[in-house]
């Protein structure tokens, strides 16, 4: 699996090398102005990204992926949520790798592949629509073998912009995984608060070909478990990531900013907010690292701790930012200043592979705290 | 040590807590069974309290990683976490609690004189003797180094004059470790002696104080011209704020075995028993659970960074004790509300043990945040030397 400690450090400290090399998140800000049909990030980009290894991270090795374990990408994800990256990396490697590498057959082979290279971005549909009563039938699969046609409609997270969108498809019994090119298909474009594009895809009944199957039926409860349990591991490590920049920004601003003659980060209310925030952000340090290594180990409760970390990353992430506005005062308020970036980026992120209401419940569930009585 | 010797080690360790714990030690400890060890407390209420103390102290397993020479088993941190983790797999009581062994055995390794060490350690690690921390003062609580009682030398003795607060057990304590001023010239934290003092000492006496919990174990103690030899100072003289900085870390690190040992808020169980249909309450049991995991794996990176001998161990010290206070807070409360008011009962029929203590730890909940070192002087600590913010 792994050479060495030495390694990860290594390719994690290269990767925030570029990611600090952006510098500012102007390049964030300037896809919020441009047209909502454009894709939120830059292709040239995507693909030097690919080159580093982070397309192929949470790819197994069979696949052209990498020798590292699932934990390593998430902690990249952890640092790719502290600099907003606008690169659907979260989509793809967060969610579109799990929901593959769950399946088996050709077609997904060749995906994680496309993956690897840069050569394709992958969207996971419905992924901001997890909630407690499971997958809704919004895309239906009709007809059967080569006749197969798709019919409903489905948000999709980074489209446009993706290649590729994974969509859970009901049919009769169970579930299907579809991967189908977003071109071409009816959406409706919105761009959300953090410069993400987001659609709702139309199908209309387009023809389905065994390209585009890549599961046989699954049961309700295995369709979105990749999501459920891998990837709200990965995603919390990104919220994470979010709320240690907030939080760092807002220590940083502590001490340069004067009233009443003195620096604000000397007064005793401001110390204990901030301090009682770094007391769960290091609680959250450590359930969201038990959750990486969790997948690594293949645990038997590694969807407890994903459960758990996605909760508590996504409590801390909407604290922490919100916080952060307020002990920034107005210009916290400003766009020119970055805390409000982290803010919306949060918002978004938490609805990512289930939110952390949801999270708090399923984790509730799997310790064995029924709902008993409950009205 | 290999893999291989540790699996030996294992078994052996499995085999002699087989053998030696007895079976009620292998149960949830009531309030009124800690091990405190100590010469005055007359016999504890179950006799295999001391069983499991002296064959415990025998080995060494009191104090599993000091040294033979001084009483303890000179284990490797491997091998003791493999005796930790042996004991929880059988449920087994620590065979002793206490501020001696907790908080001022780490402080005498460190700045005692072999002849202190060799004096003190060994009772300390054998139950013997029974030691109380004489640090607060009722005009110095949270700002400790505001100390008024005095140290002034004499021969070869100091003598000592003023008063403590918050000395726990005192009553049933052989020893107190003890704060004085012996510079009141230099600034407070440089004109401070870390002294070990006899409770029989002659102008040495003792008064309870009675909590919200119907405990008397916090104490007054006032001195009256008290004789300390010299010989009995530990650390430099003037030197003792760091050695009370050494004691307040251990106490910050210590919390939490004593903790889980002394209260046990079945928070799961109880609202399993009484399914209350509030979403809330739900809601809150489940939270309160997952802040449980979280501080679990807060606690094996603070135990990790320890091993490594990392300056950040202290750093998890102090966030531990913040979150750890607000977590049995909680605990408790949730407890207390799932009881109803049979949560609030104080005495008469039919109050059962369980409950008593039940109701009785949680009331103690509320001093987790106070003793120890306040939530707030947590929160300056973190503040300053943790963030790096400016000093007001």
């Amino acid at each position: 699996m792994i050479d060495s400690d030495q390694e990860v450090d290594d390719f994690l400290a290269i990767a925030g090398n570029f990611l600090r090399k952006r510098g500012s998140l102007d390049h964030v800000r300037e896809h919020l102005t441009k047209d909502d049909d454009a894709p939120s990030f830059d292709r040239e980009i995507w693909q030097t990204q690919a080159e580093l290894g982070w397309t192929s991270l949470a790819t197994p090795a069979p696949f052209g992926g990498s020798r590292y374990p699932l934990s390593v990408a998430g902690r990249l994800l952890q640092l790719c949520g502290q600099h907003l990256l606008p690169e659907p990396i979260l989509s793809t490697i967060g969610l579109a790798v799990p929901v593959l590498c769950a399946q088996s057959g050709e077609p997904t082979a060749r995906i994680l592949r496309r993956i690897g290279e840069g050569d394709v971005a992958v969207a996971v549909a419905g992924s901001t629509d997890m909630c407690g009563s499971g997958p809704s039938a919004q895309v239906r699969l009709e007809g059967h073998g080569n006749k197969s046609k798709v019919f409903g409609s489905i948000r999709a997270l980074d489209v446009p912009g993706a290649d590729l969108v994974l969509v859970p498809a009901a049919v009769d019994g169970g579930w299907h995984w579809l991967a189908i090119e977003p071109d071409g298909v009816a959406a409706a474009v919105t761009t959300l608060i953090d410069g993400r594009r987001q659609s709702v895809l139309e199908f209309d009944g387009i023809a389905l070909s065994a390209e585009n199957l890549l599961s046989p039926v699954l049961a309700e409860n295995e369709v979105l478990a990749p999501i459920l349990t891998t990837g709200a591991a990965l995603t919390s490590a990104w919220l994470l990531g979010i709320a240690e920049r907030a939080f760092d920004l807002t220590v940083g601003y502590l001490k340069v900013r004067s009233q009443f003659g003195a620096l604000i980060g000397s007064y005793q209310a401001l110390q204990h907010r901030i301090s009682r925030l770094f007391c769960e952000l290091e609680v959250a340090r450590s359930v969201v690292a038990a959750a990486l290594k969790a997948l690594d180990d293949v645990a038997t409760d590694a969807a407890l701790w994903a459960s758990a970390a996605k909760a508590r990353a996504g409590d801390l992430a909407l604290r922490m930012t919100s916080e952060a506005i307020q002990l920034h005062g107005g210009i916290g308020m400003t766009e020119e200043a970055d805390v409000g970036m982290y803010f919306k980026a949060a918002r978004v992120a938490n609805l990512v592979a289930g939110d952390r209401e949801f999270h708090r419940m399923r984790a509730g569930l799997l310790l064995g705290i029924d709902r008993n009585g409950a009205l | 040590m290999s893999a291989s010797l540790i699996d030996v080690f294992r078994r052996d360790i499995r085999r002699w807590l087989e053998e030696n714990c007895p079976v009620s030690m292998r149960t949830a400890m009531p309030m009124d069974e800690l091990p405190t060890g100590g010469s005055s407390d007359g016999l504890p209420k179950n006799p295999d309290t001391q069983i499991w103390l002296n064959r415990a102290a025998a080995r060494g397993f009191t104090a599993p990683t000091v040294p033979v020479e001084y009483g303890g088993a000179g284990l490797s941190a491997a091998e003791a976490q493999v005796l930790a983790e042996e004991m929880q797999r059988i449920g087994a009581r620590p065979p002793l609690l206490g501020s001696g062994l907790s908080l001022l055995l780490p402080a005498l390794l460190r700045f005692g004189t072999e002849e202190q060490k060799k004096k003190h350690i060994p009772p300390i690690v054998r139950g013997e003797v029974r030691w109380c921390q004489g640090f607060s003062e009722p005009e110095a609580g949270s700002d400790l180094a505001s100390l008024r009682m005095v140290a002034e030398r004499d021969g070869s003795d100091f003598v000592l004059n003023g008063q403590k607060t918050w000395t726990s057990f005192a009553t049933a304590a052989d020893w107190m470790f003890c704060l004085a001023r012996t510079d009141r010239d230099k600034p407070k934290r440089e004109g401070i002696s870390m002294f070990l003092v006899d409770m029989r000492s002659r102008g040495l006496s003792v008064r309870p104080i009675r909590l919200i919990n119907g405990d008397e174990e916090f104490c007054e103690s006032f001195f009256d011209d008290v004789r300390v030899p010299a010989d009995n100072v530990l650390g430099e003289v003037n030197g003792g704020w760091s050695v009370a900085r050494h004691v307040l870390s251990s106490e910050r690190q210590d919390v939490r075995p004593w903790m889980e040992a002394s209260f046990s808020f079945p928070v799961v169980e109880l609202w399993r028993e009484n399914p209350r249909s509030e979403p809330e309450i739900w809601n809150r049991v489940i939270q309160n659970e997952l802040d449980r995991l979280g501080l679990d794996k807060l606690m094996e990176r603070a135990k990790l960074e320890a091993s490594r001998g990392g300056r950040d161990a202290e750093r998890f010290a102090n966030v531990f004790k913040v979150v750890n206070a607000e977590y049995q807070q909680e605990r408790a409360e949730l407890a207390i509300l799932l009881k109803g008011v049979g949560g609030l009962a104080w005495s008469g029929q039919p109050v059962s043990r369980v409950d008593s203590d039940l109701t009785r730890g949680w009331l103690t909940s509320r001093a987790f945040s106070i003793a120890g070192g306040s939530t707030e002087i947590q929160l300056n600590i973190i503040s300053r030397r943790w963030l790096g913010l400016p000093v007001g």
